[in-house]
């Protein structure tokens, strides 16, 4: 189980910390009354009766393993799967790729790489890779054929299987941690003071006891939320909040040292925080995340990473990691942002992305969370040294949209679609609307937790559980209620299913946007008596750079090579020597020059390559044209 | 970026331009050493019969070395267990070996100290004090007391070479000082796509890569020959011309990029790849994709998180005579005071046992290296580790070779005056070849034919000068730092309770205080297991009655007490600092009679006292 602690300090968990905070907003009630409205409307009309305890929306492990190797067995020219692994608790790591035949070989040529769920409790992710891989493997499209045939897609679509089954388990609750058994509270026991289902309605929500000397209070214009007190505006605490679950090892503490183990999404080296149990003793030992820097090293071809995880780098910058370092020790000269360049192309390919999802209907106004400390996306850019992009396929959309969009929606499709905008009208006002906001309310966890309540008045009622008073073994006196934490990343299939086609096309294009090396033209000039100066340019197809920016920093990557080999009879005047260049823009060129003494007619050969921006080849013969 | 380690710098300014190589030499590598058995008495503990006698004047391949690790093994069965912690990339073993006397008490139960040695394979004499160390502690258990009750109350672990695979090649093939030195993980230095096709080569085919110089015509060169010894060669100084070119280490081009030696074995280091505060290669040359991503040292790392009772770890390199600490960088927490005042005591009494050593902290008094074996065993096991750098190019200290070096163009200029004589004395390399191996270390430079460069000579010093002591010398360092390591080793915590104080508060009711002190100069729990929360603090439980109420003496005088509020039967302790002491304090309800008080450290071992209520 996520622990409070850590919930409030790293960004990538479950958003727990939103529930503390104080809500100043005045527009609550007026907001709420609306939602309302919105939602009666929306309740008259037929809808797929959902419970998040019904899991037939998601696929398990099993299920995502049984797929796999159908579609290995039944496209096996397109899919190849490959286990790189095991979890802690021994289940298998999968790894796909996705090419056809071509020119050069697939692990050759520009790729790239789709990894999910390594957060653990972003099973939308792993739809979204499992619908990637789908697509891909049945296209009949002249277009995909051609994309496959000169790039290769890598698909993870389930890196942290041990935490991605806790929600179909018995008693669901959200999970990050693998297996490996830890004892996070350091007293000497393992996995003793877990979760408790005390209410057993099969998921684990929060509980709140009555303490005089507690920091929370109940959220006077939404009393099913919880909020921390604010001294200055001379609230007083009367409650403590946390998960559902009693002290099981009587310390004082609650759930603090539960089934889970290492968090592998924490666990890489970019940013890994130290003195934090779950994140595992050094970055690279949790089995997950071992064998996916493994996998990746190996493939020297990848020039692009997604990571579908509870982060969007497409709909808010990512800021990239603070470093670990502790007061009074001087931090290193590593890079903790994304360099200005690297910026500027998720800035473009950001648009695009927003408008795709707006053409298909769905919220693109909604801030993107930032992905944690000890990320595998920053470890991908900052280390790796890849183009990487988070995306959370689906988050819950801003408010203000879905009460325009509902109400402008219903009439025309009878049908809810969250976030949809209907017409560019909406969409203005919404962005109006949001841009006002927040000039007015600079909290924007207390926006986002209002966007969540909103969205699950409207379409998922059933996640929250009305506070309950139940009375401990031991006498004590708790409440157990409040959101089902699912709630905010596995919404119904008939949401998720519009934002997952949206990303598989994204990434479709994506790989098509991969640079790819070109000799863009080679002249032979003579010098008389058999000698000849050689010229080669070459340059980028595609609408992103060979290397990024970090990338020429770190020097992690073989830098774009142009060369020239001698052919039969064909001598080099001076060293022949490499052209290189640590990153080529798509507008920029290479050139070549070299001085070589040979017979007309004899040949010789021209290489341009870089290890994740293809190669080619071309044969240039003395003589040949002068 | 070899160059950027400090060994090889101190190394290469001592020797100067004529600093050279060497090879392992038919003559460094005596190939059988197992010598008559008679001279040593049996002791109890050893069926010394069968116990290795290594002589100690010499470098140990690594087959000799784990063989011996072996016949300890069989020698001293109710000692030593002999294991393997897994395979390298070329599939050899990791050999550790552990002394533990069985009959004291389980490993898991008493203090331990982690002892390795070569993981740079260069540095092949570290191995070879390891195993001193293990020969010593071993033959001197029952006989000095002080090992014997080293070995009776804890327990020790030896990796002797941890970069098995180059350290091999060291011996085996023609090699430098200097080379091979990291693991022989594949690295594209170069950057051309090819792994490793351009290393140093033994063109001249003696066995040796040494270094290459060229003559040229007066005016064309770089330098010029020391008119007193023509074996070296020197710098230019202004308003000169050269007739020699110096061309670095022995080698072609034989990837046709002009350049020389540029992509040999490696370049992985591993004492760059440990899990605490690591950072990527563009900020630390050598390091990895990821940290304890080499087989090497992971294997001892999975292998050490199974044995959280470490105290105390002592890691051997060379060269430089130092006896090192972290942090490795400034980017870590600063140490403690009280962690601070230990390493301090350890370090400086290590001083005193090795005579020219000087005691330093890594980041601040050497350079910053991340990832490496100190601060991982400190950072992540709250371990006190130093590393020992042997050897310092003039061991014997005694000023009959020495000069002043030249100095160089764009050198601050000082005032010429004594105390700058006295510290700029440089050391003659090629003249104590001379006068102390009668010209064993250096190869005299002799004309061969280059693919490239055409005729050259080729000459310099063979691979075992400069970072390690001539076979005479080197018993005796190794015996100081063995010292050094059973002195660390020895500081491991000692808890003891004194007597407790008992008060009768009521009907069935007992008010305890219980002292503990620690003997020795490591705590039981280190400042950074607490601000990295690394593991189980020590935990102290009462047998025979019910604890009501518990927590620490902050002052017994004044009655001031931290009580611990929840489970008071589970008293959480800090530890006990290094010749330190705290109180426990037990409310407990009983009818009298006898209590049992708990103490378990998981660095200090376990212990407990009976406690009347009366």
């Amino acid at each position: 189980m996520v622990d409070l602690k850590s919930a409030t300090s790293i960004l990538v968990l479950p958003n727990i910390q939103t529930i503390q905070k104080n809500d100043v907003s005045q527009n609550v009630k007026k907001l709420g009354s609306r939602t309302l409205i919105a939602a009666s409307l929306l309740l008259s009309f037929t809808f797929p009766s959902y419970s998040f305890a019904n899991v037939k929306d998601y696929r398990n492990v099993e299920a995502v393993e049984k797929e796999l190797l159908a579609l290995s067995l039944k496209y096996p020219n397109r899919i190849k799967v490959e286990t790189i692994g095991k979890s802690a608790g021994g289940r298998s790591l999968y790894f796909v790729q996705i090419s056809k035949e071509g020119k050069v070989p697939a692990n050759k040529r520009p790729a790239l790489f789709v990894g999910a769920n390594i957060a653990g409790f972003h099973h939308a992710g792993t739809e979204a890779a499992m619908n990637l891989i789908e697509t891909l493997a049945a296209s009949n499209d002249q277009k995909i054929d051609t994309l496959l045939s000169s790039k290769t897609i890598y698909v993870a679509p389930l890196l942290n299987p041990d935490a991605h089954n806790a929600m179909f388990a018995k008693t669901r609750f959200l999970r990050a941690g693998n297996e490996t058994k830890i004892d996070k509270d350091l007293d000497g026991f393992i996995a003793e003071d877990g979760v408790d289902d005390l209410d057993g309605n099969g998921v684990i929500t929060m509980m709140r006891i009555k303490d005089a000397n507690g920091t929370m209070l109940v959220d006077p214009d939404n009393p099913r939320r919880m909020m921390k007190a604010d001294p200055n505006k001379g609230e007083r605490g009367n409650y403590r909040l946390m998960q559902e679950g009693k002290d099981d090892d009587n310390d004082g503490l609650y759930n603090e040292d539960g089934v889970e183990g290492i968090f592998p999404d924490r666990n890489f080296a970019a940013g890994f925080p130290v003195a934090d149990a779950h994140a595992g003793r050094w970055p690279g030992l949790s089995p997950e995340s071992k064998a996916i820097m493994d996998a990746l090293v190996a493939r020297k071809n990848i020039a692009m990473a997604v990571v579908y995880g509870p982060s969007n780098q497409l709909l808010t910058a990512p800021k990239g990691f603070e470093r670990p370092t502790p007061a009074g020790a001087k931090p290193s000269n590593e890079a903790n942002r994304i360099e200005a360049d690297d910026l500027k192309v998720l800035a473009t390919l950001g648009d695009s992305y927003k408008k795709s999802l707006e053409q298909a209907g769905l919220d693109n106004k909604r801030i993107g969370k930032q992905t944690g400390a000890g990320s595998f996306a920053n470890w991908l850019y900052f280390h790796y040294g890849v183009q990487t992009i988070e995306l959370d396929v689906w988050g819950v959309p801003k408010l203000k949209v879905i009460a325009k969009n509902n109400a402008a929606n219903t009439d025309q499709t009878g049908k809810p679609v969250v976030g949809g905008m209907p017409n560019k009208d909406a969409a203005k006002d919404a962005t109006k609307e949001a841009t006002k906001d927040s000039t007015k309310d600079t909290n924007k966890d207390t926006d986002n937790e209002k966007d969540l309540y909103a969205y699950i008045d409207t379409n998922v009622p059933e996640a929250y559980t009305p506070w309950k008073a139940i009375t401990l073994a031991n006498g004590e006196k708790v409440e157990v209620g409040g959101l089902d934490p699912f709630a905010e990343y596995a919404p119904p299939a008939q949401l998720l299913a519009p934002a997952i086609a949206v990303h598989t096309d994204q990434i479709i294009a994506l790989t098509g946007k991969l640079a790819q090396l070109e000799i863009i033209d080679t002249k032979v000039v003579s010098q008389g008596n058999d000698v000849w100066l050689i010229t080669a340019v070459g340059g980028v197809q595609g609408e992103l750079a060979t290397h990024t920016k970090l990338a020429t920093r770190m020097k992690n990557k073989i830098p774009v090579r142009l060369e020239m080999k001698l052919g039969k009879g064909v001598s080099s005047i001076v060293l022949n020597r490499a052209v290189v260049r640590e990153r080529l823009e798509p507008a920029a060129t290479i050139k070549g020059e070299w001085l070589v003494k040979g017979e007309k007619g004899s040949t010789v050969d021209i290489g341009l390559w870089a290890e994740q921006a293809g190669q080619v080849r071309t044969t240039v013969t003395l003589g040949k044209g002068n | 970026m070899k160059n950027q380690h400090f060994q090889f710098n101190i190394v290469a300014s001592l020797v100067k331009s004529t600093f050279v190589k060497s090879t392992l030499a038919a003559s460094v590598i005596v190939t059988s050493t197992l010598f008559a058995t008679a001279l040593v008495a049996p002791t109890a503990y050893a069926q010394s019969n069968k116990a290795p006698q290594p002589h100690f004047n010499r470098v140990h391949h690594n087959d000799e070395i784990n063989a011996y690790l072996k016949e300890y093994a069989i020698a001293y069965p109710k000692l030593v267990s002999v294991k393997s912690l897994g395979k390298t990339n070329s599939g050899k073993d990791m050999w550790m070996l552990s002394i533990n006397n069985s009959q004291t008490g389980k490993i898991e139960d008493k203090p331990s100290t982690y002892v390795d040695g070569s993981i740079h394979a260069n540095e092949a004499q570290a191995a070879d004090t390891v195993l001193y160390t293990i020969d010593y502690i071993l033959k001197n258990y029952g006989k000095l007391a002080p090992i014997t009750e080293l070995v009776d109350r804890s327990a020790l672990h030896f990796v002797p070479i941890v970069s098995p695979d180059s350290r091999a090649k060291w011996f085996d093939e023609p090699s430098t000082p200097n080379y091979p030195r990291s693991v022989p993980w594949p690295f594209d230095d170069d950057r051309d796509g090819k792994l490793d096709e351009d290393g140093p080569q033994d063109l001249n085919k003696d066995g040796v890569i040494t270094m290459m110089r060229k003559k040229v015509p007066m005016g064309m060169g770089n330098r010029k020959v020391d008119p007193s010894d023509a074996r070296r060669l020197l710098p230019l100084e202004p308003g000169e011309m050269g007739d020699y070119i110096f061309l670095g280490q022995e080698g072609n081009d034989q990837d046709g990029d002009g350049l020389m030696a540029e992509d040999g074995v490696g370049y992985a280091d591993p004492n760059r790849s440990w899990g605490y505060d690591w950072a990527p290669r563009y900020i630390q040359g050598g390091a990895t994709d990821y940290p304890l991503q080499l087989p090497e040292t992971r294997s001892i790392a999975l292998w050490a998180l199974e044995r959280p009772e470490i105290a105390s770890v002592i890691t051997f390199h060379n060269a430089g005579r130092m006896i090192l600490r972290g942090p490795g960088s400034p980017t870590q927490t600063p140490v403690s005071a009280a962690d601070d005042r230990t390493y301090d005591y350890l370090g400086r009494e290590g001083e005193k046992i090795m005579p020219g050593y000087r005691y330093m902290v890594i980041w601040r008094d050497l350079y910053t290296a991340y990832g490496g074996t100190t601060d991982h065993f400190y950072g992540i096991h709250g371990a006190f580790g130093f590393t020992s750098e042997l050897f310092g190019a003039v061991m014997d200290n005694n000023n009959i070779v020495r000069f002043k070096p030249t100095p160089k163009v764009g050198d601050a200029v000082k005032p010429d005056n004594e105390d700058d004589n006295k510290t700029e004395k440089g050391y003659d390399a090629i003249k104590w070849n001379d006068m102390l191996t009668l010209g064993r270390q250096f190869i005299p430079y002799k004309e061969t034919t280059h693919p490239q460069y055409g005729t050259v000579e080729i000459g310099g010093m063979r691979q075992n000068v400069g970072r390690m002591p001539e076979g005479w010398m080197l018993e005796e360092e190794s015996h100081r730092n063995a010292l050094f390591v059973i002195f660390n080793a020895m500081n491991v915590p000692k808890l003891k309770f004194l007597e407790p104080t008992v008060k009768k508060m009521g009907d069935g009711l007992w008010r305890v205080e219980l002292p503990i002190i620690n003997e020795k100069a490591i705590p039981s729990v280190s400042g950074i297991a607490i601000d990295n929360k690394l593991h189980r603090i020590d935990l102290a439980t009462v047998k025979g009655a019910k604890v009501i109420s518990s927590g620490i003496v902050k002052n017994a005088y004044t009655n001031q007490i931290d009580l611990q509020t929840h489970r008071p039967e589970r008293l959480m302790v800090p530890g006990v600092q290094g010749f330190g002491n705290t109180t426990l304090f037990f409310l407990v309800e009983s009818n009298g009679g006898e209590i049992q008080v708990n103490y378990d450290s998981v660095k200090g071992g376990k212990l407990s006292q009976t406690v009347m209520l009366k």
